[in-house]
């Protein structure tokens, strides 16, 4: 007799205790961040109830794991050993499957159900821009580190790409320092998509920053910006330590 | 006739998820009648970024100029991201 964490419910009734559609637990198998059971080739896909019980309580969220440190090591290391699964994101789709999952955890958390929208929005592009920047050009590792505590209140995003310097002088040819850079991408509408298509994705991350619910730090090559609330200012500094990437901590 | 953003998912957010959206919609634009107004809802949606958002919206609104309208919204990511493509609008006017 199966007890009862290891009995079977079919998909449809997986998709309805975790609040998700059939789609979403599809592609969920297929980048790895929750497994279905067949109980032959043939059969249908089934969920074991421990499963769901226990991807309800742990979630995505870290687990006891300074992410902070261990991405900023990633991001930093010249020679960096690779990333657990978990915080992993080698292509954009990986990433997009699990910042869905932290909005769903985030949806359950009665704290949070106000600000949810800004916070998934803000990681979206910030992640996104990774992904859109560096597209066939990553220098080292591709992907992103991407994790999240939700107890601490703490989104962490790093990439080992070329940094917004570089991406941005493509449109922008006269930026001289990375310091420069980040206020430029922060700050000001770029026009013209040629030769990239350059969106507005860090000036909608600043003004959401500014809706007062949130603080990131941004850094970038040697640069790093603080934004905190609705501070009109951009407070950039520049770091000893540098990378090619980039590396951000979102707290909320 | 009325675009119901929901109907291509509830979170808005990549630039390429906004493309194929835009792409796979384009049958459907080419009945709407020269004369009829175009409308976005988005009712239902938890989540939209500008990078969606600049993909599906901004050539939409360029399609419909004159006769496209957007609904209301109280989601905070739908206000965030409208106020920023109105921003980008502007600042493309005055360059």
């Amino acid at each position: 007799m199966h007890d009862q964490g290891q009995s079977l419910v079919p998909i449809g009734e997986a998709a309805k205790r975790l609040g998700v559609s059939i789609d979403t637990l599809r592609n969920w198998e297929e980048k790895g961040i929750l497994a279905s059971f067949r109980p032959s080739a043939q059969s249908k896909r089934y969920y074991r109830t421990e499963d769901l019980r226990q991807f309800l309580e742990k979630g995505g969220q870290a687990q006891a794991v300074d992410m902070e440190s261990m991405a900023e090591k990633w991001a930093f290391a010249a020679n960096p050993s690779p990333l657990p699964s978990q915080f992993y994101c080698e292509t954009s789709d990986v990433f997009q499957a699990r910042l869905q999952r932290m909005e769903l955890e985030m949806q359950r958390v009665e704290a949070l159900k106000d600000i949810f929208s800004l916070a998934v929005a803000i990681t979206g592009e910030i992640g996104n821009n990774s992904y859109n920047h560096n597209i066939g050009n990553w220098p080292d590792a591709l992907g992103t580190f991407f994790g999240y505590d939700l107890k601490k209140r703490k989104v962490v995003l790093a990439d080992r790409g070329q940094g917004v310097l570089k991406t941005l002088k493509r449109v922008v040819p006269e930026l001289n320092d990375d310091a420069e850079a980040l206020k430029v991408a922060f700050t000001q509408y770029i026009s013209g998509r040629a030769p990239e298509n350059r969106g507005n994705g860090l000036k909608f991350v600043r003004d959401s920053v500014g809706s007062g619910a949130f603080l990131l730090q941004f850094q970038s090559g040697s640069a790093l910006l603080k934004l905190e609330g609705a501070s009109e200012a951009l407070n950039i500094v520049k770091t000893e330590k540098t990378f090619h990437g980039s590396f951000a901590v979102l707290s909320f | 006739m009325k675009i119901a953003l929901h109907k291509f998912g509830t979170t808005l957010v990549s630039r390429p998820a906004g493309k194929e959206a835009f792409l796979a919609f384009q049958p459907v634009l080419r009945e709407v009648p020269e004369s009829e107004t175009v409308e976005i809802d988005f009712e239902g949606v938890a989540v939209l970024t500008p990078s969606w958002a600049d993909e599906f919206i901004t050539p939409l609104a360029e399609q419909y100029r004159g006769r496209f309208v957007l609904g209301p919204s109280s989601n905070p990511s739908v206000l965030a991201t409208l106020q920023t493509l109105e921003k980008a609008k502007v600042a493309q006017k005055s360059m």
